[in-house]
């Protein structure tokens, strides 16, 4: 990732099928199981709210819905909800190659050595990984406690 | 110059020994390494070698050199890019790959750094496994289904173009 304008790229390969990924990133019974218990909550349709939040309630993150086009392209606007004006962007971009699904996610728009910046730098890999093992083996991981 | 690098990190349903082990045996790198074996000699100076599978000779074999081996938790080697010579001219000094390997509970953190890169090593285009960006995505998504569904990705053609870009 550059410093200057910080963008990040993950690319990963999942055997299972783009409508099967595609639910589990927007359906919450399925992202609760991979996504340390929070799901993304929204109707899905363009200039929607989206909302990152908890069984609890907690609330996460926030942002608006800006292309929903299932199951190949999903672009969120992403913010913490303390932190409103800090607005980046993220495409999960969804192509099927053979049994597999070739699964890129793209962040960016993001504010130069921000808070954000530093979680994500993890959390993408740390939650696409666990998404991976719940595509394959019907488990996530467990690597969000004190997150 | 801005320097040029690669890191991609995975969590693996795995222990640490597995993984080292599946990372530095050629048995296990042909399944999810393109075919790929990979020979080390695991201490500091030890050769290092990825040789193609029969059939792809032409691909060439990497050879380099382990610089660090701390078994189970890091490996450091240097990657030979075989490149053109007018590439060769650029490049300053040996690509450099380390993996770490974190044990967390039931799941093992791997890390990976390719560094000493040239622009030229980065490939925009997703649609093949061209470029370290898009390789080494490829091996690691394979290695991780490998070692927790006990089946590897078998790659035989690369991402087709995105249907929309951008």
């Amino acid at each position: 990732m550059t410093t200057n304008k910080p963008k990040l790229v993950y690319t990963t390969y999942i055997r299972s099928t783009p409508k099967k990924v595609w639910a589990a990133i927007t359906e919450p019974k399925f992202t609760r199981q991979f996504w340390g218990g929070i799901a993304n909550i929204s109707d899905w349709k363009k200039g929607s709210p989206w909302e990152h939040r908890a069984a609890d309630n907690d609330l996460y993150l926030t942002g608006k819905v800006m292309e929903y086009t299932p199951p190949q392209r999903l672009v969120l606007t992403w913010a913490d909800p303390d932190r409103l004006k800090d607005v980046s962007r993220v495409t999960f971009a969804l192509e099927a190659v053979e049994d597999m699904v070739c699964l890129t996610v793209t962040h960016d728009q993001l504010k130069s050595g921000s808070k954000m910046v530093r979680m994500v730098s993890w959390g993408w890999p740390r939650v696409l990984s666990s998404l991976k093992s719940f595509c394959e083996t019907g488990k996530g991981l467990d690597i969000f406690a004190g997150r | 110059m801005e320097k040029t690098e690669f890191v991609y990190a995975t969590v693996i349903r795995t222990t640490p020994e597995k993984l080292w082990e599946a990372l530095t045996n050629g048995d296990f790198s042909e399944k999810y390494w393109f075919g790929f074996r990979i020979e080390l000699d695991l201490k500091a100076g030890g050769k290092m070698r990825i040789i193609p599978p029969p059939g792809m000779e032409d691909k060439g074999d990497h050879a380099g050199e382990v610089l660090e081996c701390e078994p189970c938790r890091k490996l450091v080697y240097t990657w030979n890019m075989k490149d053109t010579p007018e590439v060769a001219q650029k490049r300053k000094s040996l690509s450099r790959v380390t993996y770490e390997l974190t044990p967390m509970g039931p799941v093992t953190k791997f890390r990976l750094l390719h560094e000493n890169l040239l622009p030229e090593d980065i490939v925009k285009d997703s649609s093949s496994f061209r470029g370290i960006n898009n390789g080494w995505p490829a091996v690691i998504s394979s290695l991780k289904s490998l070692l927790e569904t006990g089946e590897a990705i078998a790659f035989t053609s690369p991402c087709a173009t995105a249907t929309t870009t951008k």
